[in-house]
């Protein structure tokens, strides 16, 4: 049997309605302009393939939106959004820091969403029951 | 040599605003690794070590084993100087009712102190900035309604 442990036993953290999801609160930057971050709070989403963030998130934080390239994002009814992908660093207070391409999207988005490719960089196990999430930061 | 393992992460302490306890890591270091433990993890630690030796001395190791290596959960800290911004999540879960004044805004908030709300986050942090806040925590006040499941985009 897989037996499989986690460095780091993290809380569920507050919605918009005092309900609890499973987010990160990450400090975001931008490796081009020392110094700019906000810190957010993005969802750990297995269903996303990849990394978006709400375009104004990319704007508080100095980048262009237009100067990366596009991507399509298609949502679960089948309707897209296009985002601009830009390399950015993301950190947490206990898991470090993580280099990441990720959109931002042209329109607003309610959630930032971590995809697969945060996933990639990490393990990761959710115990829902206890609204925990467990984490080692390494792949 | 044995060693004894604790699994079970330190307390790290409710927060005392409504969070649950958040645990240290559970990975398992050398006593002595406990850099930036506050008073409570070092009386805890202090508690399992003397629990271990004790354990140790009760004949918990055989006759003629090597001394036992007690290991602790040993904090590590990834990137120093991020907040986890408990506070300012705990202020969230406490004031779930009055944030929905500021549904379909985005709100800056630092410690328990609402410095900011409005449609743009960029224009928000610049705002936050400029009044001292040198990395403004930003964040999207979702309109709520019983009658509907959110999904992730």
């Amino acid at each position: 049997m897989p037996v499989v442990s986690y460095d780091y036993e993290l809380p569920y953290s507050y919605g918009p309605t005092g309900d609890r999801f499973p987010r990160l609160t990450l400090r975001i930057a931008n490796p081009s302009a020392q110094g700019l971050s906000v810190d957010a709070d993005a969802y750990l989403d297995s269903g996303a393939q990849r990394s978006l963030f709400d375009g104004g998130i990319g704007r508080a934080i100095g980048i262009d939106l237009l100067t990366g390239s596009q991507q399509e994002y298609e949502s679960t009814t089948g309707s897209r959004i296009t985002g601009m992908v830009h390399r950015i660093h993301l950190e947490h207070s206990d898991l470090g820091t993580f280099n990441l391409e990720v959109g931002f999207s042209t329109v607003r988005v309610t959630r930032n969403l971590l995809g697969r490719d945060f996933f990639n960089l990490i393990q990761i196990g959710f115990r829902e029951r206890h609204l925990a999430l467990y984490v080692t930061a390494r792949p | 040599m044995r060693a004894i393992g604790f699994a079970q992460g330190l307390q790290e302490g409710s927060q005392g605003l409504g969070w649950p306890a958040l645990r240290r890591p559970v990975s398992l270091g050398l006593f002595g690794g406990a850099q930036g433990s506050n008073e409570l993890d070092h009386e805890i630690l202090r508690m399992r070590f003397e629990q271990a030796l004790s354990r140790g001395r009760s004949g918990l190791g055989a006759p003629g084993d090597s001394p036992a290596v007690v290991l602790f959960p040993a904090p590590r800290r990834g990137g120093a100087g991020v907040p986890h911004r408990t506070q300012e999540q705990a202020w969230r879960g406490d004031h779930a009712e009055a944030l929905r004044e500021f549904a379909g805004q985005w709100v800056v908030l630092e410690g328990e102190r609402l410095i900011a709300h409005g449609a743009d986050p960029a224009l928000l942090a610049q705002e936050a900035r400029a009044r001292g806040i040198e990395v403004p925590y930003v964040f999207f006040v979702e309109a709520h309604s019983d009658a509907v499941v959110s999904l992730g985009l």
